[in-house]
């Protein structure tokens, strides 16, 4: 793999040229720390998956520290000896067979995306992933349509990134759906990794779906997932190996507070058509939390983490449906 | 003007639960792979309710399958099951967009015909409400104390009502079908067991034969039908229905009609128990 140096990636056309400006917009908050771990669950499951993951590998890789990754500083480059490993994991669900193993990871400051989409389209089976765009600049609306087709949320301008996944379980949740309807032979896309993209898609327009989330030259945040398979089986050390060779950016953990830096809400809204909760402008019917201890009817606000778990089954909700109206 | 068919009573549960059949070979594929199968709660006349997982073992939800019928014509069957699945998942789905406490929907799969909503942590009113009723007539209680039944049934109206406010009426309104959400009341809190029985949030569930409509007959033939279900499965708690009524009076613009409408309809249903 070829020695690299932050300065060497060219700026982004897009973006800010100094990287920590990209992320100040939303990075208030310090990274968690070694002490708060526990209560984040999604932190929390990454470290255990890991962990099993580790121990597979006899403990081969160092343990990751994630502390190297907090941003709390002004210091926006990795160390240089964890430059490019992936943060891979891999995750068996509920339900799926054991010989159905997913392996996750997810990377920002991406510069070779032109390339990896190349790859997809010229249909290279050793990339066969799904490549999942989780950040995508979104420009003025005439500007942005010019350089790839129409923006989804044309009145965002000042967002400079518009990411269009809410969680872990969002995506853990179009994996599910890929290789149940894999194993029962209804793929209605080319293979279980396009179908992972598809099944992020609220309505059945597969291309469309494939415009909206996945890679395209532009992308900077990437969430790749690889299902092994009893036709294809592939290992985790092999996912690994492949990606750390092939893929130019930064490795984050693939956790619901790295995503929620980056979570377009409003745009999440409106690709799932949902209420748009905001500021109760009209339209918007925010749900109410009733709090009934003494039979009496109290009605109070859902906190944020509350508002963030609903946004979340709902968009749960309008995968499964897919817009059926049957 | 054509009069619409009153939907048969609802019938009193039986005292014993049904035996259930433990046969997850009735499952589809895909949860035939579990470590340790779905558990089996209830078995009704079309679907089956299991408690099983969603995505992670620590998530719970609830699945419902929908068998195939052996005696149906087998297009028609899966036509049909289709269309209950996505029937009730889009009318969940529409619920929980719109702030109707109802379960959120994870995932389904019409084909196969199951779908996998959130779990919900607590029972059916209907449990919590003879329980609550018995231990009153055990502790020798005649009057008072009854704000708790009350509340309960206010909770009820308005959540019935926030329902038909966004013009969906259920179709199968008893108490067996509303729950009352535990949430973060903690079991073997020594609360739980007197006053505490009948809190809780009411979510709705069971939507297999609702439908979208903002018909005042509809509305008024789903409460008639939850009266009838206090009429048969709670008597003693029937005087208090009124209070669901009020409640609902208040809950959305237009109640006042559905509730003028369903003297009509008590109307016709006494005729017709008359004509036997
Ligand atoms: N989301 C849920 N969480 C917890 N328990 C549930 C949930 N949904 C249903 N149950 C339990 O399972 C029972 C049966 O569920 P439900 O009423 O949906 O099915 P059913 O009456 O058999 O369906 P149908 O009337 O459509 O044939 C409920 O009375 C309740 O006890
Ligand atoms: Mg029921």
């Amino acid at each position: 793999m070829p020695a690299r140096k932050s300065e060497e990636h060219p700026p982004s056309r897009f973006l800010p040229a100094d990287p920590f400006l990209r992320f100040t917009h939303k990075r208030a908050q310090p990274m968690t720390l070694p002490t708060a771990r526990s209560q984040e669950p999604g932190l929390e499951m990454s470290f255990k998956l890991q962990a099993r993951f580790d121990a597979r590998q006899g403990n081969r890789r160092q343990p990751v520290n994630l502390t190297a990754y907090s941003r709390a500083g002004s210091d926006n480059s990795l160390p240089a000896t964890m430059a490019a490993k992936a943060l891979l994991e891999t995750v068996h669900l509920e339900h799926v067979p054991a010989s159905h193993a997913i392996h996750i990871t997810l990377y920002r400051n991406i510069t070779n995306a032109s390339f990896l989409q190349q790859q997809l389209l010229a249909g290279n089976t050793s990339f066969e992933y799904a490549l999942i765009d989780a950040s995508v600049v979104c420009l003025s609306p005439s500007t942005s349509s010019k350089l790839f087709g129409p923006c989804d949320a044309p009145n965002i301008t000042d967002t400079p990134f518009a990411q269009k996944i809410v969680s872990r379980l969002h995506v853990l949740a179009a994996a599910f759906r890929a290789i149940n309807d894999s194993i029962s032979g209804r793929l209605r896309s080319r293979n279980v990794h396009s179908e992972i993209v598809f099944s992020l898609s609220p309505n059945n327009n597969i291309a469309e779906s494939f415009r909206r989330f996945g890679i395209t030259p532009d992308t900077t945040s990437l969430l790749i997932i690889k299902v092994s398979t009893p036709t294809s089986p592939t290992t985790a050390s092999e996912v690994q190996a492949h990606l750390d060779a092939e893929i130019q950016g930064e490795p984050i953990p693939f956790t619901d507070s790295e995503l929620a830096q980056i979570s377009d809400i409003p745009r999440i809204k409106k690709i799932y058509k949902l209420n748009n909760s905001g500021n109760g402008n009209g339209g918007g019917k925010k749900k109410e939390k009733v709090v009934n201890g003494d039979g009496v009817n109290g009605v109070g606000k859902l906190t944020a983490e509350e508002e963030k778990k609903e946004l979340e089954v709902q968009v749960l909700g309008a995968m499964a449906l897919r817009g059926a109206t049957n | 003007m054509e009069i619409q068919a009153i939907p048969p009573l609802p019938q009193a549960p039986a005292v014993e639960p049904p035996v259930l059949s433990e046969s997850p070979s009735l499952l589809p594929p895909v949860f035939q792979n579990d470590s340790s199968a779905p558990k089996l709660i209830t078995q009704g006349a079309e679907a089956l309710l299991y408690r099983s997982t969603y995505l992670l073992p620590e998530i719970p939800c609830a699945l419902k399958y929908r068998p195939s019928k052996p005696y149906r014509h087998p297009i028609l069957d899966a036509r049909l099951t289709k269309h209950r699945i996505l029937s009730e998942a889009r009318v969940l789905v529409k619920c929980r967009k719109e702030g109707v406490p109802v379960p959120a929907v994870y995932a389904l799969d019409e084909k196969e015909g199951w779908l996998m909503v959130e779990w919900i942590e607590g029972e059916v009113v209907r449990i919590k409400l003879n329980e609550w009723l018995r231990n009153r007539k055990e502790s020798g209680i005649q009057e008072g104390g009854e704000e708790h039944l009350k509340g309960l049934m206010r909770r009820i109206g308005s959540a019935v009502g926030r329902m038909h406010g966004i013009g969906i009426v259920h179709g199968d309104l008893t108490t067996s079908n509303l729950m009352l959400r535990l949430n973060g009341i903690s079991i073997g809190d020594e609360a739980t067991t007197d006053d505490r029985i009948l809190d809780g949030e009411v979510v709705l569930i069971d939507f297999g034969l609702a439908s979208q409509s903002t018909a005042d007959e509809d509305r008024a033939v789903d409460l008639y039908v939850l009266e009838r279900a206090f009429g048969s499965t709670h008597p003693r708690a029937e005087p208090l229905f009124s209070e669901v009524l009020d409640a609902y009076g208040q809950s959305f613009k237009g109640a006042n009609i559905v509730l003028k409408k369903l003297e009509d309809v008590r109307m016709r249903g006494r005729k017709r128990s008359m004509l036997g």
